[in-house]
């Protein structure tokens, strides 16, 4: 007689993650980064050391106009280096004058290696492999070069979750440098919007966006992107300005998780 | 199948897994990226290999749930929906292999893939629209190149269903 072949792991499994899944996400997820984050982290390296390449040569079209723009811009950094160079050593003399102290703006920082991306290009997130047992936090900011490109929106043991501005789930309190106007930062598909600009504000093309520190987690001051352009009508309560962010966050590799004050 | 069936299947379904989100992840094209757990997925389907692409489905969904952010109940539909819409057409309208089959079974079930994503995050604008074809052409052509090397693989080694 013919043996009857196993037929019940199918049925368990099938039936498992049917019913168990929705409700213990989290739990599973954690579970299964864990074990996997050595693989995670080697795979992620290797990826983004083989396809660095090739991005560069389908991007190869833009390359000629960004050299250009980056050119002129790189010039007009270097006056403004010049001015910012003077202003530092200003400054620090008033500084000394009125006897303030800042902490060393380099502690806190905790660097930290992409090991996973988001599969849709709209839902952005990565993994990185830095967790709570490295100190790293819900709601803390997360940084390269400087610049804000997200914020941990959730910690494992091992590794975190880091929400990117560019997400439609992203929202970051940010101002705008000159002007000083207060407003919302969200992302989406189409891009970056700054929303909730006051009518009244002289917003111009590339000025600088900046996190305004207003609800805590994130501090004042550091840099997202610049306007690209107005999306919102004359006739609106507020304006609304599309922003250029000032990294691709598709280039990213390492990236540093700022500690809340 | 045996057990040791389930084993080799859950562990080719977590590198597969591993593969697009660590790796595949960095290779993006117009926003898109190439998902080659779901073209296998289809792959299986198509080659009538019913129960393990079921199991396949069911652990897929288990670990996209941990490397993704997409919703559950997406993941769910898409695994199982995708796999017995593909079967159930085939035997409906007795349909058998063939290029354009392949290619129009690709090109639809990327096209619902990303398109139904779109619709759930409701940002509909210029970069969704070339996402939505990025996503469909580069997943359709990486998906046929690996129904045809299965093809050649199962054949070679003489493997029936």
């Amino acid at each position: 007689m013919r043996r009857k072949k196993l037929s019940y792991p199918y049925y368990i499994v099938v039936l498992l993650v049917l019913v168990i899944v929705p409700y213990t996400r989290n739990a599973i997820g954690s579970g299964i980064k864990f074990i996997t984050k050595p693989i995670m982290s080697s795979l992620a390296e290797r990826g983004s050391a083989h396809f660095g390449f090739f991005s560069g040569i389908l991007n190869i079209r833009n390359l000629s106009n960004e050299n250009e723009e980056l050119s002129s811009k790189l010039k007009k950094s270097i006056v403004d280096q010049v001015e910012l160079n003077e202003l530092r050593v200003e400054n620090d003399s008033l500084k000394k004058q009125i006897g303030y102290s800042e902490d060393d703006q380099s502690e806190g920082l905790i660097p930290a290696k992409i090991i996973g991306r988001d599969l849709a290009s709209f839902m952005d997130f990565i993994i990185v492999d830095k967790g709570s047992d490295d100190g790293s936090a819900v709601g803390e900011a997360v940084l390269s070069q400087g610049i804000l490109v997200g914020r941990v929106s959730e910690v494992w043991k091992n590794q975190s979750k880091v929400i990117l501005v560019t997400s439609k789930d992203s929202i970051v309190q940010a101002m705008l440098q000159s002007s000083r106007a207060m407003g919302v930062l969200k992302g989406g598909l189409s891009g970056i919007a700054l929303e909730n600009i006051p009518q009244d504000s002289e917003v111009v093309t590339d000025e600088i966006v900046i996190t305004s520190g207003l609800g805590g987690g994130i501090k004042q001051g550091i840099a997202i992107g610049t306007i690209s352009g107005q999306k919102s009508g004359n006739a609106e309560i507020f304006k609304v300005f599309s922003v250029k962010p000032l990294i691709d966050s598709n280039k990213l590799e390492l990236v540093f998780i700022q500690k809340k004050l | 199948m045996s057990i040791a069936y389930y084993i080799i299947i859950t562990f080719i379904t977590l590198l597969l897994s591993l593969l697009d989100t660590s790796y595949l992840s960095f290779l993006e094209i117009s926003g898109a990226t190439i998902l080659l757990s779901y073209a296998v997925l289809i792959v299986l389907a198509l080659l009538d290999r019913k129960k393990p692409t079921f199991f396949y489905a069911a652990i897929l969904t288990l670990f996209y749930s941990a490397f993704s952010s997409l919703p559950i109940l997406f993941l769910i539909f898409m695994f199982f929906a995708t796999p017995l819409a593909i079967q159930y057409s085939k035997k409906r309208f007795s349909i058998e292999n063939n290029i354009v089959i392949i290619l129009l079974v690709f090109f639809i079930s990327n096209f619902v893939f990303e398109g139904l994503l779109i619709l759930i995050s409701k940002d509909f604008s210029y970069l969704a629209l070339n996402a939505l074809i990025s996503f469909t052409t580069i997943n359709t052509i990486a998906g046929m190149i690996i129904y045809f090397c299965t093809k050649a693989v199962t054949n070679y080694l003489g493997i029936k269903k």
